[in-house]
């Protein structure tokens, strides 16, 4: 008998798949039903920091630059200043932003928020999106995986991909999961990402090009997998009591929770098949660009089609060479150069600079093709909040006292947008932290929110670091 | 001492006997010695412990002056409000580790404190917090709470068992299982410093489960590529059960790493059976083979007691599970790889505690110190006193290039000081008299030394003949010079080929050179070691400045009379162990400064058995600067009556290490510029300004004070680290405490109370053999705690 996918993928969901679906099914519809719209992050997290100088709109005053000089002013020397809180329809975008400039009215740059207090030489690692010292080992769950937990009725709460896991010493694309140390659902629970977009795709859109028959097959030998760990893990079980039972069911109620995944999956091949880019070769180029694209490029369709609602992407690492930029030199030598030349004339600055251009050109894409999919009275853009940061906060190296962000798109117009936001320097009357933005992303995310977010900053007690950022919430 | 002396309303609440064992795992009161109460005397707020707070807490803790603005005279016997529940719990603390009240007020009577404890406990108990408690007390920080006098009192009689346990598999097992550079499912969630493996903080759940899925899909996907499958996959596919249930064996044994037994193979075997009709013969198989991945067996060791059930009701490990529980303490690999043990097993030589008795002290007797310098035949062992003593940790503590120009560290070598410091600690394995004193205060070091001195010998001796041939500076140009020939970089480019060339002559004739100059001073060149089977690579003596040793390079004139046989003396005045060595100097400091807070809670906790309670939530824990000031001199805002009452047990244990700077280096001077701000510049610039006169000088202040070792010649103040490390090194207490941590890194878990026998059998066993450590580890590894379950 000839089956379709959908079939297939229907038929295949059994027993506790129901439940699954029909929660997915009901938030597909969601919005033709009146009911709150969805939300989506992308978290796009760069390696080496983002410069602070070259990010102020012109006409404002720079406080990251010397008076004097006119150079870049290194970690914690920026000038004193107040509060900035300006629109950005009255200035032009800093050239490195210009590929965001249709997209200004939805862009929202941030600076001088602080994060310090957590180690990390050229990365915060874990401690990025959790706030806590945690270069290497995850102690704590990671702002993506929280906001996932909460908005995602995909089968993946979170999804990410990576250039590689290693941030230093390794100039090769990966070519299968990796751990680039961002992501964690709670302690000593790192999330893998995807290095290889070929992969990606294969996990994510597989059932979009696998025939019928394929994917029946697969899906029963899985759900014959699940089923047999289930039973064997039963047989282990009996013989415990008391904690170790409470920790040995972690472990076995695992399987059901992988069964769901797959019934998710299933519920979705509509939109799968809808939103699936074409798998071609390019998915197996390595260079730094062309990865970058394909990362994109699939995270866009992922948000597209409901497989999960927050992507967090790491567009490079330290080791990195963007040689179709004509640099022969790493990203970790770039973050040293300075004035100093590059392979090929640049200074380190402007290296650093064009980098961060060809990754905003990117996320103008990403913006582009959400900006064209209808939801509620607007666009997907404005249910999708993508979040552009470092790792290693605004300078090569990590000194957290200057960290900033670039806000693009909306969460249902709770948040405010088409501003440029300049808190006052570390330790300041007015001075806010990482913290409160998080705080603010999560309460814009529908998430009930504690006072404060992440590992406090002992120096800051004079300062109230409680609740989001008001000049951001609208 | 049992717990019916402590819990006298056992007989009123049943659920409290139900958590008999937990109390005891804890050592719940502190009313040692004490006649149990009667139930008519059974203490409640009114009765005892209002009239308790009221004599020795309300004077200081009242109304809006109260000392550290808390305020107990609203603490009421409430225990389902959480703010109150947690009060009480601070009280309990302050009260068990003696924190309070402060020891200059009259101090209640051990009876006394131990009624209001025990009441604490039952109330807790009754409110349903107390398993929250205890399970917060599983970790290894944990440790030092069960009472240490009790646990070496003698007056325990409790036969000692561990609980029957799933204990998952650590990121080192995992790691020697041979998938390649895969990502290990397992994480810690332990602290990083210290004892890092226990059984029940070792978890296994979804995240685990789809990283071994990702794991086993790349080692299948692998596989593939390699065409491991492909006979399978392509054979007739009307195999007869016998050769299906081969593959099972084989596969079986690869992943899990030894033979299945008939009902694993069978179910298996039922399993691919069904697969193949599924899938076909291909997916089929990786499908099999990715269930044995994520099967129990995959991701635990199980500790039941399979074995012979005792008069108290404990439960031997049966001769398998003694293999494998032995195999996993001492190495990261099942009981196959390790032939003594695998012939036990097969020799029937596992039934018995003193079988087991006898294979670990041939395990220790042959493979203690032996194996490759960097993957020792028992691991577990070095890893041990990485985790004891945290000096592996080095390299984590990141410090700036900038500082080390200026402070004149030619070269931050964090490994080669970890290495050297392994070396030493393999040296005192070796010698094994007076293990735990002599790593504490050993002057002996090793330097630049592969710790073979035969090797070393030999070494030297064949890199001085070579160097001191008239043809080596040719014989090194013609070498480098083929190198050139054949390395596409030089290709058409003679110019530079010529400069790598010269370079290669100027390098090998100042090779030549400082030998010749060593044989004159009468000192050895230090040959540079390859990395080889015998030794780890060391290139120069550039790392050595931490040693207050002159460094140099490999074309640089040598200083230092490098001893070609190790260990070297170091200056007595200087070093005194482990803990003055620059590794763990380095590893308990900051990245700009010592850490003296740190390195006193370590001697405290480590040396002392010491109890800290939490740290309070709203502590500041920077300490101000000004630079006018030295560190010792900053951290005096400590000695605030808040502060003070914990930071009296840590800082005076770690300020005697302020004769060291954070690279560890000896020191006895502060050095201060002319606007009397600390100057600490080590390079050019600081020996200018002192030739001109323009720095001043202050003598470290390095004296601090042991307090807490319960015996008077060991008690009191000290000049410095050396004088500290000589006391503690020889005490009871730093011995005991040693073999707890010991205990707790083989056990995989915390002391309980009715452990109290094992340690002390433990303790005999090491005195009894001249300070043996090997003794300590046949004692611990037959012990019952080791072998029993229940």
């Amino acid at each position: 008998m000839q089956i379709t996918r959908r079939q297939a993928l229907q038929n295949m969901s059994i027993g506790g798949m129901s439940l699954a679906m029909s929660s997915c099914l009901r938030s597909i519809r969601a919005s033709d039903a009146g009911a709150p719209l969805p939300k989506r992050f992308v978290f796009v997290v760069k390696s080496s920091g983002i410069d602070k100088y070259n990010l102020v709109p012109p006409g404002l005053d720079n406080h990251f630059v010397s008076p004097a000089e006119g150079t870049k002013l290194g970690n914690r020397g920026r000038l004193e200043g107040p509060l900035l809180d300006v629109s950005l329809a009255d200035h032009k975008l800093p050239e490195k932003l210009a590929s965001l400039e249709r997209f200004k009215d939805r862009l929202t740059i941030l600076q001088s928020l602080s994060g310090v207090g957590f180690r990390g030489n050229h990365t915060k690692g874990f401690g990025t999106l959790s706030l806590h010292d945690s270069e290497t080992v995850a102690v704590a769950p990671t702002l993506d995986c929280l906001l996932g937990q909460h908005l995602s009725a995909g089968p993946y709460p979170m999804y990410g991909m990576a250039m590689n896991g290693k941030l230093l010493g390794n100039d090769k694309a990966s070519n299968t999961y990796c751990y680039p140390n961002l992501s964690a659902y709670a302690a000593a629970k790192p999330v893998a990402y995807q290095g290889s977009p070929r992969k990606a795709f294969l996990e994510l859109f597989g059932s979009a090009v696998s025939t019928p028959a394929e994917l029946e097959k697969q899906l029963a030998l899985h759900g014959n997998l699940m089923d047999f760990l289930k039973r064997d893990a039963e047989r282990v079980e009996k013989r415990l009591s008391g904690r170790d039972k409470d920790r040995f069911g972690l472990y076995l109620e695992s399987f059901e929770s992988l069964r769901k995944i797959e019934g998710k999956k299933a519920a979705l091949i509509d939109r799968i098949e809808q939103h699936a880019p074409e798998l071609t070769d390019r998915y197996d180029a390595t260079t730094p660009s062309a990865r970058i694209e394909s990362h994109f490029e699939i995270a866009t369709a992922a948000l597209l089609s409901g497989l999960t609602n927050v992507v967090t992407l790491r567009p490079d690492t330290l080791g990195v060479k963007y040689l179709e930029l004509g640099l022969n030199d790493h990203v970790h030598a770039l973050g040293h150069l300075g004035e100093n030349q590059a392979s090929n004339g640049w200074t380190g600055h402007q290296a650093r600079m064009e980098i961060e251009k060809l990754q905003f050109t990117q996320i103008a894409r990403m913006a582009d093709q959400l900006d064209r999919i209808p939801e509620g009275d607007g666009t997907m853009l404005d249910n999708t909040l993508i979040v552009y940061l470092s790792c290693s906060s605004g300078d090569h190296h990590c000194e957290g006292y200057d960290w900033p962000f670039v806000l693009l798109g909306g969460l249902g117009e709770r948040l405010k947008m088409g501003r440029y936001i300049e808190y006052p320097k570390y330790g300041a009357p007015g001075h806010r932290t990482v913290g409160n933005l998080y705080l603010s992303l999560m309460q814009a995310a529908g998430l009930n929110i504690p006072s404060t977010f992440g590992q406090a900053d002992a120096k800051l007690k004079h300062l109230d670091t409680a609740g989001p950022l008001e000049e951001l919430m609208a | 001492m049992n717990f019916r002396s402590y819990h006298p309303q056992r007989r009123l609440r049943p659920l409290v006997v139900c958590l008999c064992i937990a109390f005891l795992a804890i050592d719940a009161g502190d009313g040692n010695g004490q006649q149990p109460a009667s139930p008519s005397s059974e203490p409640t707020f009114e009765n005892t412990i209002r009239p308790f707070l009221t004599t020795h807490c309300y004077d200081c803790h009242s109304g809006d002056t109260a000392e550290a603005e808390l305020d107990l005279t609203g603490l009421a016997a409430d225990f389902r409000n959480e703010d109150q529940a947690n009060s009480w719990v601070n009280v309990m603390q302050a009260l068990r580790f003696g924190d309070m009240p402060p020891p200059e007020m009259e101090q209640p009577t051990p009876a006394d404190k131990g009624r209001v404890v025990d009441w604490i406990f039952a109330q807790m108990t009754a409110s349903g917090r107390f398993e929250a408690y205890q399970q917060k007390l599983l970790a290894p920080e944990f440790g030092n709470w069960v009472n240490h006098e009790k646990l070496f009192s003698g007056e325990i009689d409790v036969p000692p068992y561990s609980p029957a346990r799933l204990w998952r598999f650590s990121p080192e097992i995992f790691a020697s299982q041979g998938f390649g550079n895969a990502k290990s499912p397992y994480t810690y969630i332990t602290s990083e410093r210290g004892i890092r493996d226990f059984s029940a903080l070792s978890l296994a759940d979804q995240s685990t489960v789809q990283m071994a899925m990702i794991v086993a899909d790349s080692f299948l996907a692998d596989r593939d590529k390699r065409g491991d499958f492909e006979a399978f996959a392509t054979a007739a596919t009307d195999d007869d059960d016998e050769q299906l249930a081969n593959t099972i064996r084989r596969e079986f044994r690869r992943v899990i790493g030894r033979e299945p037994n008939d009902q694993e193979r069978d179910k298996y075997l039922t399993f691919l059976k069904q697969n193949i009709e599924l899938g076909g013969r291909l997916d089929g198989l990786k499908t099999t083979i990715k269930a044995m991945f994520l099967s129990p067996e995959a991701i635990y060791r199980m500790e039941f007691g399979l074995g012979e059930v005792d008069e108290h009701g404990r439960r031997l490990l049966s001769p398998d599970e003694l293999a494998y529980a032995l195999a996993y303490a001492l190495t990261d690999h099942g009981p196959e790889r390790n032939q003594h043990i695998r012939q036990a097993l097969e020799q029937g030589k596992l039934k018995t505690k003193e079988d087991v008795r006898q294979l670990v002290q041939t395990l220790v007797d042959q493979q203690l110190t032996t194996g490759h310098w960097h993957r020792k035949d028992l691991p577990r062992i070095r890893r041990f006193f990485d985790e004891f003593f945290g000096f592996h940790r080095a390299g984590s503590v990141f410090k700036d290039n900038e500082r080390q120009r200026s402070e004149k560290i030619r070269q931050w070598n964090t490994d080669m000081l970890v290495f050297d410091a392994s070396l030493l600690i393999e040296h005192v394995l070796k010698k094994d008299q007076d293990v735990i004193a002599e790593l504490l205060t050993t002057d002996e070091f090793f330097i630049a030394h592969p710790g073979d001195n035969v090797y070393a010998r030999e070494r030297y001796e064949e890199k001085q003949a070579e160097v001191l041939d008239p043809g080596y500076i040719e014989a090194q140009v013609a070498k480098r010079r083929e190198q050139i020939e054949r390395d596409f970089n030089f290709k058409e480019m003679p110019e530079k080929a010529e400069q790598a060339l010269q370079a290669t002559r100027r390098e090998a004739t100042r090779t030549v050179e400082n030998f010749r100059q060593a044989l004159q001073q009468g000192i050895y060149a230090h040959p540079s070691f390859p990395f080889t089977e015998k030794s780890r690579g060391i290139g120069d003596l550039l790392y050595i400045g931490p040693y207050n040793l002159p460094s140099s390079g490999r074309t640089d004139e040598q200083v230092w009379a490098w001893p070609v046989e190790q260990p070297v003396q170091m200056p007595a005045q200087e070093r005194a162990g482990l803990l003055t060595h620059p590794a763990w100097l380095a590893a308990h400091s900051l990245n700009e400064d010592n850490d003296p807070i740190h390195r006193g809670i370590w001697v405290y906790t480590h040396l002392l058995a010491g109890v800290l309670g939490d740290v309070p939530p709203d502590v500041d824990a920077s300490v101000p600067t000004d630079p006018h000031l030295t560190l010792r001199q900053r951290m005096e805002s400590l000695r605030s009556d808040r502060c003070w009452k914990c930071h009296r047990k840590i800082n005076p244990l770690g300020e005697p290490f302020e004769i060291y700077d954070d690279w560890g280096r000896h020191r006895l001077h502060h050095y201060f510029d002319e606007n009397d701000e600390i100057y600490l510049r080590r390079d050019g610039q600081f020996d200018r300004k002192l030739q001109e006169g323009e720095l001043t000088t202050r003598p470290v202040d390095a004296r601090g004070a042991i307090h807490f070792a319960g015996d008077p010649s060991v008690d009191g103040q000290v000049e410095d680290a050396i004088e500290m490390m000589h006391r503690l090194g020889h005490s009871s207490r730093a011995r005991q405490s040693f073999i707890r941590h010991l205990f707790r890194y083989f056990m995989g878990r915390n002391e309980m109370l009715s452990d109290s026998r094992t340690l002390i059998e433990a303790e005999q066993a090491y005195l009894e053999q001249g300070g043996s450590f090997k003794a300590l580890v046949v004692s611990l590894l037959s012990s019952d705690s080791f072998i029993y379950r229940r």
